[in-house]
């Protein structure tokens, strides 16, 4: 089932986002289903933007703080980094030439069931995965702060 | 530091010197997070949430940042 892009916890995050309440939509989702995750590199991208902005590392512990306090059940909805993810990520960087972490992102859905929940042009390239974008607002997910 | 007890109904107190410390107010929320055989004890103060967290930053995922970062910090660990 869905595995979740990086804009989905930065449109999330930013209430003056365009795509806020899609972000918000996407996070209450894997907050409230069993079949939605979090891949690891979503997770991993968004902390090296964080550092590329210059936040410190006080500042990034609150975020994690403030999206383990808002949606706890994401604790246990991260999909790991495996060999079989990995050997994923190298082929599709190759075949489809994309970033290292959209490619790591798109090997993540293709071991869960190929979806992801991405309005990412590079992503939607991909023939072997199926995206998710305006049709997440009639999820019905639950988080703190519906 | 202080020792705290678990009381019958399982509460625990947080003592005035702790929270004077770390800044903590009746209605701070805390995160508990088993750590080993240990507890962490996050406070989320402030009523802050996750969402408008981040109202000052718009991200591009054409930018590819965290790539660039892992490159260049693994270039900078191969030339050490």
């Amino acid at each position: 089932m869905p595995v979740i892009d990086t804009i989905i916890l930065f449109s999330a995050a930013n209430t003056e986002h365009k795509w806020h309440l899609i972000g918000k939509s996407a996070l209450n989702c894997v907050n409230t289903w069993d079949n939605w995750w979090i891949p690891s590199f979503t997770l991993v991208e968004f902390d090296l933007v964080l550092k590329s902005r210059g936040f410190s590392n006080e500042e990034r512990m609150e975020k994690y703080s403030l999206l383990i306090h808002d949606f706890p059940n994401i604790l246990n909805k991260s999909y790991p980094i495996t060999p079989l993810v990995l050997h994923e990520t190298s082929r599709l960087e190759e075949v489809y030439e994309l970033d290292y972490f959209d490619a790591g992102i798109a090997a993540t859905s293709l071991a869960v069931d190929g979806k992801i929940a991405t309005n990412d042009q590079q992503l939607k390239r991909i023939t072997e995965i199926e995206s998710l974008w305006e049709e997440i607002l009639n999820q019905r997910g639950r988080g703190n702060n519906n | 530091m202080s020792v705290t007890k678990i009381d019958k109904n399982n509460r625990i107190v947080i003592d005035k010197k702790t929270r004077t410390k770390l800044g903590l107010k009746t209605g701070d929320s805390l995160i508990l997070i088993p750590s080993g055989k240990e507890i962490r004890l996050i406070p989320v103060k402030n009523n802050k949430t996750f969402i408008g967290s981040l109202n000052n930053l718009n991200y591009d995922p054409d930018d590819h940042k965290a790539t660039e970062i892992l490159l260049r910090e693994g270039n900078k660990a191969s030339l050490k």
